[in-house]
């Protein structure tokens, strides 16, 4: 048998769910919601236009009432679904072939099963509010630190699998200073957690971590991302805006551990708080950080059009983890959304006092001048949300077309009906929505947040589709853990730092990542976390981490955007000499990527696999192609890292030997094995060989980079010994979260 | 066995240099790997005719009425309003809202040409000597009605940016031909005078919600061919292979201690950017090209980052296997001074076009090429501007009627399809809509357009929405 071969049947054959007939009752959640939903939703489901023969079937009022009876429970044999599943006449069958969709034995049969069983629906889970679940009890269990630990070994137990050995200690340092403040241990950080044997020496270091001005910057990237933050408009012309004072309140907010929900109401709807203060004003950027289009011929209504069903949709999946925008032109064809509601929910951002054109040098109206955070006396002007005097009808858009209202119907605003209910109370403007999000009982808004702090620390969600939490995502790997921690969330305030701190702590969280010789068959990805994930550093990460290992990072929080090393031509390509890239110089070329200018069109090149800022993006990519190879090698960037570090070494009086642990200690928290040390000093060696033959190279090497050489090092020595560091700053390892 | 670590092993063929030789498609594995995609039906849903796409995106949109749909009797219109029932209430931009609607028919001769007699403008001469090689669409049309939305229509499927591109589609679809190059290159340039260009945003070959290994790779104009492909100063291609081979030890002891078959995937990923460094270089240098074909593509051909020097280069990408190649010119959007403009631009693009259809031809590689030649949308019968003054008028942007032309792998040569009104103005018969072209190209390569999905956010998505129609009048 081939190797692919033997790998598919492997892969059909763990991937395939469990089907003895004598086996657990089927459920319906797992099994048999996901099967409708992708093979019937799209004709039997909630969109009403489309909906064929009168049936639905995402709803049991519906479904089991249907004339003449599509389910009769307990009885496959008598139900029209069953037959019609499995008819052979092609005219019959469902699903009808030019859906493109079938159903296989194995999902025909847990049909049946299914119905065999008394054919239960229950509401899709993640459209419940979550209820706290008792976590699995343990005998006294060193292992168990946590109710995460709980809830995580039971159903590795299920399985027949165990916890992996916790990691050593320089890993786990390494792997927590990497997912809290976006950068490695220091010598003295490692060295100090190493000496400290006393009970609490973890959780110390975690409050020390969660307490750094690093740990806002950090967590503060994936939120830039999701609300497509940019400091330019893009589209045609592409001009600066200024929306970096939005940032730095998102910084500080993560920093000063602002309550989620109170993170909430300021950015949607904080411009509508009783007498709110200009802080809150700048937190509503939130949504104004969208593309603006300033292309010629545009007309103004459909840009500003645009921009309301952009932040529609930002918000949605933000807050709920919902396709909302697929209601845009229909109904939802496979969550109970329909289209007006999406029109609905739209008016809560349709009545800014805004044009459509940019109109406010860079911004567009409305804005507010504002104080710089930390910089007293300096003012800016940035954009905010503010609503106009009069409320401007909202209809149902046929298509999204801003010029095809549908104008039988004013629509007031609303939020979707399958939710939780808008109290009568709040329901008029933004802040009422904002409210109805943070409510303790509403059914996304803790799950989908705690939901993306467990993608930061774990690289996937414990849904793994963290952008869709309806119909067609992906269920969660440990739903009662799920709710849980949502539960646990709002119990706590909403304290960010507190779940974060909750994670880490865990036996879980702590796991070595070193894969087993046999990989458990029953979890080939690891989604049951029986070893701790192990995923290559996001760009920005990597490129941060250089900058520190270097000594070349510049610590400072907030501010305007800077303009780091780039490639000369890029910008003047782009946009046909009309817009040139001036590097900065100093230190701006040197501090975190956070603070990278990034043009909309062209956002920094060395940032590979990070999401563009056209739209909102909530779950990260991780590819492996040669180009990120080809950066890592050649960006002036991490070249001259190499040289600063290679100095660092050399300014040190030591040996090779003593040099080279180091250069381990600082890029990769840990010290090298004979063999590996072996490997490096003959690098070293031939390095040398090479530049003494030739001293041209060695002295052009010295020139890498603005950061001015240490003048009285040898040109050999520095050039060898950058060598040996850029092997190591591209080396899996020092790339990757352990 | 061990699975993980071949499938891996495989995912890494796929990523960037993958699959060739691996008799299973790749988004079937895709499937199976990560169940986001619909996958054991994607690939070679039929025979394929074509192999590999070369798209000249014309952006900026190219005028119909004086390149390709022949109307001689609008000569008795010039100057005459445009009948109200041709024009019909449509949308226009706000650059000819509420103002008079000339009608400005062509200042150019058309001619038949080739055995099948199309018609062609004198502007054209090249394309012309090719019109046994293409089929003209006449009925071209589209929502879009401004650059940036148009154009990613035609690139992606949809007017706002976010969906994965045509070339990105393809990648994910058929994996790739070659070992030494990236699945999906893309290069740009712009008309002589630098005087009404639109910008190239990189969404235009993006990838989308596809993972990001099926993204175009930009070969630029200047400096380096792709970017960071140059060592940096003092580091020698000797030193760089001699590290990269300590680098891969080093990876490997790692590999051994923690098991993690990503790492075997970073050794090949560093090997393939190393091979890289010399494939680039080799592909970009034309010295091997010989005087009578660099003279084909016209005199532009030596100059780097023009026009007629990146349909060399696609040809030369083609003959090595990279699936699709888009080059993006722009200078079409002629508002305002479109005589003499118009002028320019075809002399710059005419010749270059039609020589890579011939050179391709000659090497046997147009059977399994397809090329298309095209914009975003046509332009309007009517005057933008002052008419009577040639260098102060132009034709605003016309979605409703257009022109674009295909040739080689599956496309009937020689050949017109659709009409449009005497106005170029509707289209009159058998109209083809961005998403037919998609949705045709996408069969020639042997795939269902229907069923080349991806799941994302809850959704399959498609290239063709949930629209399209495969033209096969059109077909060989």
């Amino acid at each position: 048998m081939s190797p692919l071969r033997s790998l598919l049947l492997f892969l059909v054959a763990s991937t395939a769910p469990a089907v003895a007939a004598d086996g657990p009752r089927v459920d319906f959640q797992r099994d048999i919601r996901p099967l409708l939903s992708e093979n019937c939703f799209q004709c039997h489901g909630p969109d009403t236009r489309t909906r064929q023969g009168d049936l639905r079937l995402d709803i049991a009022s519906e479904a089991l009432a249907h004339d003449p009876p599509v389910l009769v429970p307990g009885q496959p044999k008598a139900s029209r679904l069953w037959q019609r599943i499995t008819s052979q006449d092609p005219q019959v069958r469902m699903p009808p072939r030019d859906s493109n969709r079938s159903l296989t034995r194995t999902q025909r049969e847990l049909i049946r099963r299914w119905i065999a069983e008394g054919a239960e629906f229950r509401a899709h889970w993640s459209l419940v509010s979550p209820t706290r679940p008792r976590p699995p009890t343990f005998p006294a269990n060193f292992l168990v630190r946590n109710t995460i630990d709980s809830f995580i070994l039971a159903r590795l137990r299920k399985t027949r699998l165990e916890f992996s050995p916790v990691a050593d200690r320089r890993t786990l340092l390494r792997r927590l200073t990497l997912d809290l403040l976006g950068l490695p241990p220091t010598e003295k950080e490692l060295s100090r957690f190493l000496a400290d044997t006393r009970p609490g020496a973890w959780e110390r270091t975690v409050d020390r971590l969660l307490a750094s001005p690093r740990f806002g910057e950090h967590m503060s990237w994936n939120w830039l991302v999701a609300s497509r933050y940019a400091d330019t408009n893009g589209y045609q012309s592409d001009g600066t805006r200024m929306m970096w004072p939005w940032r730095a309140w998102v910084i500080r907010a993560f920093n000063d551990n602002l309550p989620f929900d109170r993170f909430t109401i300021e950015q949607l709807a904080g411009d509508l708080l009783p007498r709110p203060t200009p802080q809150q004003l700048v937190a509503t950027g939130f949504n104004r950080n969208h593309p603006l289009n300033g292309e010629g011929g545009r007309i103004a209504e459909e840009n500003r059009v645009e921009y309301v069903l952009d932040r529609t949709d930002t918000t949605a999946t933000v807050w709920m983890a919902l396709t909302l925008s697929c209601a845009k032109c229909h109904d939802h064809k496979f969550d109970p959304l329909t289209q007006k509601e999406y029109y609905r929910f739209s008016a809560y951002f349709n009545s800014l006092d805004e044009t459509g054109r940019v109109d406010a040098k860079g911004n567009a109206k409305p804005v507010l001048t504002v104080d710089v955070i930390g910089r007293p006396g300096q003012k800016v002007e940035t954009m905010v949300m503010r609503n106009r005097k009069s409320r401007r009808d909202t209809f149902v858009l046929k298509l999204a077309r801003y010029d095809q209202p549908v104008r039988d119907e004013k629509l007031r605003h609303g939020t979707p009906a399958a939710l939780l209910p808008l109290p009568e109370d709040t329901g008029s403007s933004r802040l009422g929505m904002a409210r109805w999000l943070t409510d303790p009982d509403h059914p996304l808004t803790a799950r989908v947040a705690v939901n993306r702090i467990w993608q930061v620390l774990f690289g996937t969600g414990l849904v793994k589709t963290s952008e869709d939490f309806g119909s067609q995502g992906e269920p969660p790997s440990h739903p009662e853990l799920l709710d849980w921690l949502a539960t646990e969330y709002i119990h706590r305030g909403w304290d960010t730092k507190a779940m974060l701190r909750l994670v880490v702590t865990s036996t879980t969280y702590r796991q070595s990542s070193i894969v087993p010789t046999r990989v458990p068959e029953a979890d080939p990805y690891n989604r049951l976390l029986s070893r701790g994930p192990r995923y290559r550093l996001p760009a920005h990460v990597i490129r941060d981490q250089a900058l520190a290992i270097s000594g070349l990072l510049v610590e400072q929080l907030g501010g305007p955007s800077v303009k780091p090393y780039q490639p000369p031509g890029l910008w003047a390509d782009f946009s046909f000499g009309k817009i040139t890239y001036a590097a900065d110089s100093g230190a701006k070329l040197y501090r975190r990527s956070l603070y990278t200018f990034w043009r909309r069109s062209i956002g920094p090149p060395n940032m590979f696999d990070e999401a563009t800022r056209d739209i909102c993006n909530v779950r990260p990519q991780r590819t492996n192609t040669p180009l990120h190879a080809l950066t890592l090698l050649n960006d002036e960037t991490y070249a001259e890292a190499a040289r600063v570090l290679a100095e660092r070494l050399l300014a040190r009086t030591g040996n090779d030997a003593k040099r080279i642990s180091r250069a381990f200690t600082l890029i990769l928290a840990r010290l090298p094995s004979a063999e590996e040390h072996d490997l490096l000093t003959a690098t070293l060696e031939r390095a040398r060989q090479h530049y003494r033959d030739n001293p041209k190279n060695a002295r052009a090497y010295r020139s890498v980079g603005r950061h001015v050489p240490q003048p009285d090092l040898d040109v050999t020595q520095v050039a060898a010994w950058g060598a040996v560091v850029s092997l190591l700053l591209n080396c899996d390892e020092a790339i990757t979260r352990e | 066995m061990q699975p993980l670590a071949d499938h891996h092993h495989l995912v890494n063929r796929r990523h960037f240099f993958g699959r060739s030789s691996v008799g299973i498609g790749t988004a079937a594995l895709a499937t199976l790997l990560d169940h986001e995609s619909s996958a054991e039906r994607l690939v070679n849903h039929f025979a394929p005719k074509a192999k590999r796409v070369i798209y000249l995106f014309q952006n900026g949109a190219p005028t119909q009425v004086d390149l390709y749909d022949h109307k001689p009797g609008l000569q008795r219109y010039r100057g005459k309003d445009l009948p109200k029932e041709i024009q019909g209430g449509q949308r226009l931009t706000t650059m000819t809202q509420g103002k008079s609607q000339k009608v400005l028919s062509t200042a150019w001769p058309f001619r038949p040409y080739g055995d099948c007699g199309t018609q062609i403008s004198s502007l054209l001469p090249h394309i012309g000597s090719i019109a046994d090689e293409i089929c003209l669409v006449r009925s071209a049309y589209t929502e879009a009605i401004n650059h940036a939305p148009a154009i990613t229509l035609f690139l992606t499927g949809a007017e706002q940016p976010g969906r994965p591109s045509f070339g990105a589609w393809l990648s994910y679809g058929l994996g790739r031909e070659t070992d030494e190059l990236p699945t999906f290159c893309v290069m740009t340039s712009r008309d002589r005078e630098a005087s009404c260009g639109q910008f190239f945003y990189e969404w235009y070959w993006g990838s989308g919600f596809l993972p990001t290994y099926h993204q175009g790779v930009k070969f630029r104009g200047a400096g380096d061919p792709v970017l960071y492909l140059s060592n940096p100063g003092g580091i020698d291609q000797r030193l760089r292979r001699g590290l990269l081979d300590d680098l891969a030890r080093l990876n490997r002891i790692r590999s051994r201690e923690v098991g993690d078959p990503e790492i075997q995937t970073r050794i090949a990923q560093y090997e393939m950017a190393y091979k890289m460094q010399t494939s680039v270089p080799d592909l970009t240098n034309l010295s091997s090209e010989p005087r009578h074909i660099l003279e084909m593509y016209g005199p532009d051909v030596a100059r780097r980052g023009s026009f007629a020097h990146n349909c060399l280069l696609a040809r030369r990408l083609a003959e090595r296997g990279v699936r699709f190649v888009q080059l993006m010119h722009a200078g079409w959007d002629q508002h305002g001074n479109l005589p003499t403009q118009l002028a320019t631009q075809c002399r710059d693009t005419d010749q270059p076009s039609a020589a890579l259809v011939k050179d391709l031809k000659q090497r046997g590689l147009l059977d399994e090429t397809l090329v298309i030649w095209g914009g975003e949308f046509g332009r309007t019968v009517f005057c933008q501007g002052d008419m009577d003054n040639k260098t102060k008028h132009g034709r605003d942007h016309h979605p409703r009627n257009f022109c674009l032309w295909m040739a080689g792998g599956g496309i009937r040569g020689g050949t017109t399809y659709g009409e449009s009104d005497d106005f170029s103005y509707n289209v009159a018969r058998d109209p083809f809509h961005v998403h037919d072209l998609q949705a045709t190209v996408l069969h020639c390569l042997g795939i269902d357009h229907e069923r080349l999905t991806y799941k994302f956010q809850g959704r399959q998505f498609r290239l063709t929405d949930v629209h399209g129609r495969v033209v096969r009048e059109i077909l060989t």
